[in-house]
């Protein structure tokens, strides 16, 4: 079943945000960043490319 | 509209979705994602750092092989100086490094005592605490925030509530807390509300009200029988010298654990060169087969060993988990 991205992108989005405000990231980021990442979160989960985030950040 | 260099949006949203993930707020699975009830609840929430606080505690105390002792570590905290709060967390992120040339003298005495006060409220080695309030007090996952980061007042809040679930355990209520014999001689231990507090934890804890004829022997560790298996709760009666086993399932048939409690029964039994063996059997639900089971032993073991059976209830109605 495919993801309904924008509904989804939209909650990911509120989650992240509230956490940032929280604390706890080591990369703080802006509001349209925050929907960047949103959405490329998605993406990874969808595309199954969690593996590729862990070997990207190890450069 | 920017965009984020490759690096950084790899970086940033590995910590995002592992936290999200740690955090529970999200699923995974078999590649669809889905807010849970937790995360939609917390975006709900009116106040997410209270929220946020009692998703980690809860999580950890669900995860600790120590229980009291974590429980112990935050009720310290919470009632320790802002000052010494500073150096408690300046001790604990450099790893109670002595080396660490920002780690003053006065920071790793703080630390020292609150470990020392945290080992009395408890009653268990330093070592143990230490390792304990490391794990509890700091952030193991990245991208999640560290507990101890969070505002005392929202973690007095959670430990607050900690203590009233235990208060609310312990009331004589009938209503709401009971533990009576019904017909058919089984008893039933329904604890309403009730946060998923680690079950033997709970029973140690309470231990004198639930068992007033009992005294544990086992030092509060697992008692290895000379098969080496462990059993759960050792104890024996206070008039006379009958043994009892009590073997807690909270999740697994009781069927199996009746047959383990047997066993332990039979080993103390030869341990100790006697007949006068009871066994206390704690299980979420006993089945018709155990209770028909339990009916066929009883009649067939020594005349001063008997098995009772608990049933409990764990209700989860907590306020917004």
């Amino acid at each position: 079943m495919a993801i309904n991205f924008e509904e989804n992108e939209e909650i990911i989005f509120q989650l992240i945000s509230e956490l940032e405000t929280i604390g706890g990231f080591d990369i703080p980021t802006t509001m349209d960043e925050r929907r960047e990442i949103a959405r490329f979160i998605l993406k990874v989960i969808d595309e199954d490319l969690e593996a590729t985030l862990v070997e990207e950040t190890d450069i | 509209m920017t965009h984020m260099n490759k690096n950084k949006l790899s970086e940033a949203t590995f910590e995002r979705l592992t936290a999200l993930k740690s955090y529970k707020l999200i699923s995974v699975k078999k590649r669809r994602l889905r807010a849970t009830g937790r995360g939609f609840n917390f975006l709900k929430s009116e106040n997410k750092q209270y929220y946020l606080g009692k998703i980690l505690l809860t999580d950890k105390y669900r995860r600790t092989k120590h229980p009291d002792v974590f429980l112990a570590c935050y009720r310290e905290f919470v009632t320790t100086s802002e000052e010494k709060r500073a150096s408690i967390r300046k001790s604990i992120f450099s790893g109670r490094g002595d080396e660490d040339e920002d780690l003053s003298e006065e920071d790793f005495t703080s630390y020292r005592e609150f470990i020392e006060n945290v080992a009395k409220r408890c009653g268990r080695a330093d070592d143990i605490v230490g390792k304990v309030c490391d794990l509890a007090l700091r952030n193991t996952i990245v991208g999640t925030i560290a507990p101890i980061d969070l505002p005392v007042e929202e973690l007095s809040q959670i430990v607050a509530e900690f203590d009233a679930l235990e208060k609310f355990f312990l009331t004589s209520d009938p209503g709401k807390t009971d533990l009576e014999a019904n017909s058919e001689g089984i008893t039933t231990l329904v604890i309403d509300n009730m946060l998923e507090l680690h079950l033997e934890d709970v029973v140690r804890r309470n231990f004198h009200q639930l068992f007033p004829d009992l005294e544990i022997v086992d030092k509060n560790q697992h008692y290895r029988t000379r098969d080496g298996t462990y059993i759960d709760i050792f104890c024996k009666h206070k008039q006379d010298d009958k043994y009892t086993v009590i073997e807690l399932k909270r999740d697994k048939p009781p069927s199996n654990a009746l047959v383990q409690l047997l066993d332990y029964m039979n080993q103390i039994m030869e341990e100790f060169d006697t007949k006068k063996v009871a066994g206390i059997l704690i299980c979420k639900e006993i089945d018709r087969r155990t209770k028909s089971a339990l009916g066929a032993i009883q009649g067939s073991l020594p005349e001063d060993s008997n098995i009772s059976v608990i049933e409990f209830n764990l209700k989860m109605e907590y306020s917004c988990m």
